[in-house]
């Protein structure tokens, strides 16, 4: 195994940066009230559909309620965008200075990114569903194994993001502008994690079709098992797919940082 | 006072050159215009998957709310490619930059707006025309419905406009835009995407009273599906944003005088 020293800088880095994250405490406050907003919006149209048909749901009423707070609360575990501050190292050409630390570079850009999606989610989400459960008829998890399983399944879900989060990172030090990669991953991705519509509720083979994905771990898994429709069983499956995505994910990743650390041609003067 | 023409003209000029410099990134244009037109894709396939699971919502079928959809859709898509210059108005600020357009003997409103206009937008117009183009055939368009269409888009455009203009004139006071406003611009083009008797009451007071959405989609809408309601109201009613969008240029006018410069 590594030993202890050896994984100290990427420790105090990943403490660093969470430390920089909580600064945004009043973006975090306002990001609450936007959420609370389109919580509602959401919460009004999905009621009308169920409606309109609640034989045809996979969810009552309370569990969709509660599936769609979760989603608000989780919104800053989606990988939406590259670093901004990794987008200008390499624009600038001060990336040079990140390859001659003394520190694997995928290891560091991971733990960014871990903190940037960690810290948001956590001083976003904890207020939000105080709001929601107090205010907005959101459920807490029924059993306490639905609580616990819930939240092992939000930390697979952030380290997940964060290797997802990553790569598109990466894939700046190959295109530079990552214009394209910024925008299609996130089209897809908030499809595929349920954010738009709980998975559940889609046709029965494009469920089986986006189960074989990584994106449904990052918000539908976790809702699933807070709302109590999903049990232990299949969330040892789901668990043990994350993680191996996960791993395949990271893998690719140190593997492209290499290879473009052998052939890179460095901007700026 | 400075004649119009001249104004729409100079519009025009930096418009072209926007896009004539966007050209030269041809791929990343391409790219981004594909991103868009999938984002809000795939937000119009979740839709639709719920009419497939749920059949209907509120008595409105899947055709009648794309219809709804394509117009509220394409007219933020048009006001967010024409108005750039005020949804990004708070780097304006920031940078000083508004010094520099005070100097010009041109309308400010107009400078604005043409400030960074973004050829990508055409990706999202796309996707709203192409949805708004399959409900018009399952609706059996008469030449009146393409009318009141036209003229939806226009009132939606120009609603977004003012929204736009009103978020920018927040800036002259508070600098940064604050997020809470997208509650209003994307949290609009959302809720006025289904019919408005699906939302609590103080929702439906925001988008008819605040904010003219209602009369802009919703109503015309209920008008040609429901109430079968004469068509000079179907066409008269979309003008409530033309009316928003002059009062938020007078509003506007009023926050200029306001301005302090925060460049150096």
């Amino acid at each position: 195994m590594i030993p202890v020293s050896a994984a100290r800088p990427y420790l105090t880095l990943l403490v660093a940066r969470c430390r920089q994250e909580t600064q945004y405490r009043a973006a975090a406050l306002f990001g609450m009230a936007t959420q609370l907003f389109w919580g509602l919006v959401r919460i009004a149209i999905f009621t009308a559909f169920l409606k309109a048909g609640a034989n045809r749901s996979s969810m009552n009423l309370t569990q969709t309620i509660t599936y769609l707070w979760l989603v608000q609360g989780m919104i800053r575990v989606m990988p939406w965008s590259v670093d901004a501050d990794i987008r200008n190292l390499v624009r600038e050409g001060t990336v040079v200075y990140e390859l001659l630390r003394p520190i694997d570079l995928y290891l560091s850009w991971y733990m960014r990114a871990f903190a940037r999606h960690a810290i948001p989610t956590v001083m976003r989400a904890i207020p939000l569903f105080v709001a929601a459960v107090l205010l907005f008829h959101m459920q807490l998890p029924l059993t306490v194994a639905a609580g616990a399983l819930f939240a092992t399944a939000v930390v697979l879900a952030l380290l997940l993001a964060a290797a997802m989060s990553t790569l598109m990172s990466i894939s700046l030090l190959f295109t530079l502008s990552g214009d394209g990669i910024q925008r299609i991953v996130p089209a897809i991705a908030n499809f595929a994690s349920g954010l738009l519509i709980p998975l559940s509720f889609l046709p029965t083979t494009l469920q089986h079709i986006l189960r074989v994905l990584p994106f449904r771990d990052l918000i539908d898994t976790p809702a699933r098992l807070y709302i109590g429709q999903i049990g232990a069983p299949e969330a040892a499956a789901a668990f043990a797919q994350t993680v191996l995505w996960t791993a395949a994910l990271a893998l690719f990743g140190r593997f492209l940082v290499l290879r473009a650390s052998k052939r890179m041609v460095v901007h700026g003067g | 006072m400075k004649p119009v023409t001249s104004g729409m003209y100079v519009y025009l000029r930096l418009v072209l050159a926007c896009l004539r410099s966007q050209m030269q990134y041809r791929a990343s244009f391409l790219m981004m215009a594909f991103g868009q037109f999938l984002v809000t894709g795939l937000e119009f396939a979740a839709i639709a998957a719920l009419f497939y699971r749920f059949g209907s919502i509120h008595g409105w079928q899947l055709h009648q709310v794309a219809f709804l959809y394509g117009v509220v859709g394409s007219g933020y898509a048009l006001a967010e490619g024409l108005c750039r210059g005020f949804d990004q108005f708070s780097a304006i600020i920031r940078r000083g930059d508004f010094d520099r357009l005070l100097l010009r003997p041109r309308s400010t409103v107009m400078q604005v707006a043409a400030f960074e206009v973004q050829l990508m937008r055409i990706g999202r117009f796309l996707q709203a025309a192409f949805v708004l183009t399959w409900a018009l055939m399952n609706l059996h368009a008469e030449p009146g419905t393409l009318m009141a269409a036209a003229a939806m888009i226009i009132g939606t455009m120009c609603t977004f406009c003012g929204l736009f203009v009103l978020q920018a004139t927040l800036t002259f006071f508070t600098v940064e835009t604050p997020e809470i406003v997208n509650v209003v611009t994307y949290g609009g083009v959302e809720t006025a995407s289904f019919p408005l008797t699906i939302y609590p009451g103080w929702l439906r007071f925001t988008f008819t009273w605040l904010v003219p959405l209602a009369s802009t989609a919703y109503l015309p809408a209920r008008l040609l599906f429901k109430a079968h309601g004469p068509m000079s109201h179907i066409l008269i009613l979309p003008a409530c944003g033309l009316l928003f969008l002059l009062a938020s240029i007078v509003i506007w006018q009023f926050g200029e005088r306001h301005y302090a410069s925060t460049g150096s």
